[in-house]
């Protein structure tokens, strides 16, 4: 097509327009020349004055017909004009030439790449999107700068939608949807505007986040009212293309690839366990809510669980300690107030189970933590007021009060359940005055008939089980709580170096969410005042920073050395990431003693892996130091031994050798958190000292994640999910294992004498026998079963250890053996009523078992790995060591994971369907 | 562009209003009804002038409503390939820049700026300028824009501009 000069007097050419190039397109009434007109006999020249020549057609240009000075007369064609490829599209029309595409017969559209985050209906063709993209790329570059997706919750913040208190500093709220509609409350983390300010000179930010795209703008103007850091790289979930991967949009948004591209993210899921993720530790600060946002399916549940776990029973044990030394005056204020929803409750949890079935693990088990930890909260802030908020003295405090709780157990255990039936009357809303106190079986009058569906008698005995069936979880929590509790009264008392370095830390505010102790001091320093001026130990991001400083270095470092040897292109975060990872433990050669199972092949073990990843060297066995002068062996001398316990060969031999550490792995842990190399005395092994075997989930580096698991698609496919109820991952159940089923990897009952195990194979066979009519016993033989662990393990280290604060964790235990009998009697007095109660109110309770289960066994890990048929060594790992070793353990902290772990064991295997294989092999394994 | 024209518009009443303000009801529910809803053929309704004519109500058999049928004068506005409008710009991105005529929202492609404008992601607000800076269109500017193309659907429309074209650009004031 051509576009031809009709104007009649012929004219020179005097210029073309700049924007008029070789395809560029050029729309009807577009200048694309200035001409002068001149005389037609052509001799005189130019006599007009300076024209502009307007196209007369639209079109790409494809070649300027006529150069600069040339005459035209009428018909000479000026342009070669191509069709308009249309490649930006906004709705269906094209932008370049405003043709409705929709018109169109040709399906086919070029423009397919939506490059702008908060307008998806905008695409481009994947030609402009490289350009686009180049320019970008250049215009970083230039100033130095590489680009960081930044999560928001989890990461940056975290927000609950649960009641809490409208003076909390450094928490907003707000409504999405107007009034009347659900409110938001949103902690900001702490540090989190120097984190941006800095990091915003280094990178450019963007956010990436699930939430939806009005909640995304709020946190965002919140966080960046002048819209300095983020202006409007805001891609939210309305913008995402898939439901549970941010990956998809990652291509569209940086169409040159992602090699400049740094992700911070809590989970690595969503982003396919991408190489330039830096997984941060997910920031919980609402103690019973995950990630409001996560995506469907691979929801707040297992995210809950992930951090909630150790942070809310570290919180709820931070606050007890205060409710418990409250005594009476708490309690009684708990009573008066709350106590008489404990009906409610169960009503509710019961009503749920009709109405809205999601829900019922959360009554069932998040719920009774969470309300525990608020009221107990509140209680410990009253408190502190009348104390004084000093973190010294309060930690004297608790050492009081731990000791008050250990001993006053059935009330603790009263005021928490009255505690977790406060928010269940903000929900319910009804104010039922009850003066019931007394036991919580007891419980059941007449009030709570009020919401009952069912008529009065059975609705009480149905109450009541439901509450049993509530209880486990509670009694669970108790073991959970106490313990550490006992630790740190033991510790303070005790006064031990590696006790003074954790205080030290605190000082320092190093958060130390794995060292229970410190969560203790942020917890109980956290509900200070009035004002709810909460002190969050949580200052991650400042590592986090360094981290990505360190990341940047890295690049253009690289980028320099590459520009200085003229070799063109970009380097790539994807490599600069890894590299400055391994520079962590660069020079470090690490043994592991404890830390690895027997039968895991070390290679294999998460511990090897992240501390490979961060550069370490390991052996299986201690290099000793090579004389000086001699030549280096090919293996570099060991520096450090991290070992789970003392007393091992490994850790005797090092003990020999002068300047080689024996540290716990919380340092590897610490270390591979904030990429950096923690001093090791702070992790100095000691025998007080509790010790993870598992790493935390966000430990884990994303390399060797991908290695194995790259071929795996998008995680969880969302019909997957749907058959199973629920925010929890339903994949898991069913195919924890290849052969699905939990036997095959590991036997949970090795940590069991051959006795022991008789006796449960027993229980296990009366609880098949009796089949459906008592569900409930399930969940009593599970305790009875933990209780007898606790008891036993309690014994074992009474008689293995010199601990002169011991008698607490011991009288802890038997407060629990007691109340957990006096449930077990109650237990078996509704059975009558249970059986005639027919099918619902069982399956309930089944359903809920199930999900307890669920949500109690889940960690995010392990369940990950189930998810791909993996092997679990770490736990395997912590069951093994931990039988082995139970009197140098410290049984506090770890006795606690092994109670909950072997119940859970249990209990799954009651659930599946061939229960009654116990393992032989298991058994050989040993 | 803007017309005056005499449209017509059914209103729908329930037996409730009937009553001595009947008319008046059908007015205000004239008014809540047509003012600012737009339609393909006419644009956007901007605002009711003069109501001319209330029809005879007729009842629906069955129901009791009554529908009348209405006449009035109403201020449209209805875009136009071609036509030149003020904006005011809401969105500035490397793909272009989004602007609101009133009711109307339109898209200005980066190569339908003109080419001495350029992006400037790191200006906060991010904005496109020439290279001298004499000229800056950033977030709420006001700026001239030619329609290029316009998308009529039933419930709205949306436009697509330029900036290419004499006059066209920022309107300083």
């Amino acid at each position: 097509m051509e576009l031809n000069y009709n104007l009649d007097k012929p004219a020179v050419v005097k210029d073309w327009n700049k924007s008029v190039r070789e395809g560029m397109f050029i729309p009807v009434g577009h200048v694309i020349l200035t001409f002068e007109e001149i005389e037609a006999s052509g001799a005189g020249g130019a006599v007009g004055k300076l024209q502009r020549f307007k196209a007369n057609k639209a079109g790409i240009v494809e070649k300027l017909l006529v150069p600069k000075g040339e005459v035209i007369k009428r018909g000479t064609p000026l342009l070669l004009l191509g069709p308009c490829k249309h490649p930006t599209v906004m709705k269906d029309m094209c932008a370049e030439c405003g043709m409705d595409l929709r018109k169109l017969d040709e399906p086919k559209q070029q423009a397919s790449v939506s490059m702008v985050h908060s307008v998806p209906e905008l695409r481009v063709s994947m030609e402009q999107a490289q350009k686009l993209g180049k320019v970008d790329e250049d215009r970083l570059l230039d100033k130095r700068k590489l680009v960081l997706l930044v999560d928001l919750d989890q990461t940056l913040i975290h927000t609950t939608n649960d009641n809490v208190p409208n003076n909390l500093k450094d928490v907003f709220h707000f409504q999405l949807w107007g009034h009347g509609t659900v409110w938001y409350h949103t902690r900001i983390r702490p540090y989190t505007q120097q984190f941006l300010e800095n990091i915003s000179k280094l990178y450019e930010l963007h956010i990436c986040t699930f939430g939806t795209r009005q909640y995304a703008y709020t946190i965002a103007h919140h966080l960046d009212p002048s819209r300095k850091l983020f202006s409007d790289r805001i891609l939210s979930r309305d913008e995402c293309f898939s439901q549970n991967s941010k990956t998809a949009n990652l291509k569209e948004l940086f169409p040159r690839g992602d090699h400049m591209v740094c992700i911070i993210d809590d989970r690595e899921d969503v982003w396919n366990f991408a190489p330039n993720l830096i997984h941060v530790k997910p920031y919980h600060f609402f103690r019973h809510t995950g990630d409001i946002n996560a995506p469907p399916g691979l929801t707040k549940k297992d995210q809950d669980d992930k951090t909630g776990f150790q942070f809310v029973g570290d919180k709820v044990d931070s606050s007890k300690p205060p409710s418990g030394s409250d005594g009476t005056d708490g309690n009684n204020k708990n009573k008066g107030s709350i106590k008489p929803e404990e009906a409610s409750n169960s009503d509710t949890s019961d009503a749920e189970t009709s109405l809205e079935k999601l829900n019922v693990r959360e009554v069932a088990t998040d719920l009774n933590l969470s309300e525990e930890d608020e009221s107990d909260n509140n209680d410990s802030d009253r408190e502190d007021v009348a104390i004084d908020a000093d973190m010294e003295e309060s930690n004297d405090d608790e050492l009081l009060k731990t000791k008050n709780v250990v001993k006053s157990t059935p009330e603790a255990e009263e005021s928490s359940k009255s505690a977790e039936v406060k928010e269940k009357k903000e929900e319910a809303g009804n104010c039922n005055d009850v003066s019931a106190v007394g036991n919580a079986n007891s419980e059941t009058s007449p009030p709570e008939n009020t919401d009952a569906t069912v008529s009065n008698n059975p609705t009480t005995v149905e109450e009541k089980t439901e509450e049993d069936a509530v209880k486990p979880d509670e009694k669970m929590e108790k073991v959970a709580d106490k313990k550490p509790d006992g630790k740190t009264e033991e510790e303070v008392a005790d006064k031990k170096p590696d006790e003074k370095t954790e205080e030290e830390e605190v000082a320092d505010k190093k958060p130390e969410d794995k060292t229970s102790e410190s969560e203790v001091d942020g917890g109980s320093g956290s509900s200070t005042s009035k004002v709810m001026e909460v002190e969050d130990s949580d200052d991650y991001l400042l590592y986090l920073e360094h981290i990505l400083k360190s990341i940047h270095n890295a690049f253009y470092s690289l980028y320099d050395d590459m520009s200085k040897r003229k070799e063109t292109g970009v380097p790539d975060v994807k490599i600069a990431i890894p590299y400055v990872r391994k520079k962590v433990m660069k020079n470090i050669s690490i043994v592991f003693s404890g830390v690895v199972p027997t039968h895991v092949p070390l290679k294999s073990s998460k511990a090897y892996q992240i501390a490979i990843n961060l550069g370490a060297q390991v052996s299986d066995k201690i290099i000793p130091q090579n004389k000086p002068g001699s030549s280096a062996s090919m293996e570099t001398p060991t520096t450090h031994v991290v070992a789970a316990r003392m007393g091992t060969a490994k850790v005797n031999e090092a003990r020999r050798y002068k300047g080689m550490h024996i540290v716990t792995p919380e340092w590897l842990w610490t270390c591979a958190e904030r990429w950096e190399h923690v001093e090791e005395k702070l992790f100095r092994l000691d025998k007080a000292k509790s010790v993870r075997r598992n790493p935390p989930a966000h430990c884990s580096s994303p390399d060797f994640r991908r290695e194995k698991f790259e071929p795996l698609g998008p995680i969880d496919g969302p019909d997957e999910q749907k058959p199973s109820t629920s925010k929890g991952k339903p994949g898991v159940r069913k195919e924890r294992t290849p052969s699905g089923r939990f036997m095959d990897t590991i036997n949970p009952l090795l940590s069991f004498s051959a006795d022991e195990i008789d006796t449960m194979a027993h229980e296990v066979d009366d609880i098949i026998n009796e089949s459906a009519s008592s569900s409930s016993d399930d969940e009593e033989e599970i305790q009875k079963e933990k209780e007898r662990a606790a008891r036993r393990r309690s014994s074992r280290s009474l008689s293995g250890q010199e601990r002169d604060a011991l008698e607490d964790p011991s009288t802890s235990e038997l407060t629990k053996e007691s109340m957990s009998s006096s449930s077990s009697s109650s237990d078996s007095s509704n059975e009558g009523n249970d059986s005639a109660f027919g099918l619902t109110s069982e399956c309930h309770r089944k359903r809920k078992r199930c999900l307890k289960t669920e949500t109690e066994t889940e960690d995010e890990p392990i369940s990950a790995k189930f998810r791909r048929g993996e092997p679990l060594p770490s736990d395997i790992d912590s069951l093994n060591l931990m039988n082995a070793s139970s009197d140098d353990d410290d049984a506090e902290g770890n006795g606690n994971e092994e109670d909950e772990w072997m119940a859970q064991a249990l209990e799954r295997e009651f659930l599946d369907e061939n229960s009654q294989s116990q393992d032989p092999e298991g058994f050989n394994m040993r | 562009m803007f017309y005056h024209i005499s449209m017509e518009h059914e209103i729908l009443l329930h037996p409730q209003y009937f009553g001595p303000k009947l008319l008046d009801t059908v007015k205000q529910k004239l008014f809540t009804e047509v003012e600012g809803t737009c339609t393909g053929k006419y644009g956007f309704v901007i605002a009711v002038t003069t109501i001319d004519k209330i029809g005879a109500g007729t009842i629906l058999p069955g129901q009791g409503f009554v529908t009348y049928p209405v006449k009035y004068t109403a201020i449209v506005f209805r875009p136009f390939k071609g036509e030149v409008v003020d904006a005011v710009v809401t969105q500035v991105n490397k793909v272009g820049m989004f602007a609101e005529i009133g009711p109307l929202s339109c898209f200005i492609s980066h190569h339908s700026i003109p080419a001495e404008m350029e992006f400037d992601a790191l200006a906060t607000p991010a904005c496109y300028k020439s290279k001298d800076e004499d000229i800056v269109i950033k977030q709420d500017d006001e700026i001239r824009l030619k329609i290029v193309g316009t998308r009529v659907d039933a419930t709205g429309i949306f436009a697509i501009g330029t900036l290419m074209d004499d006059y066209l650009g920022l309107i300083s004031s």
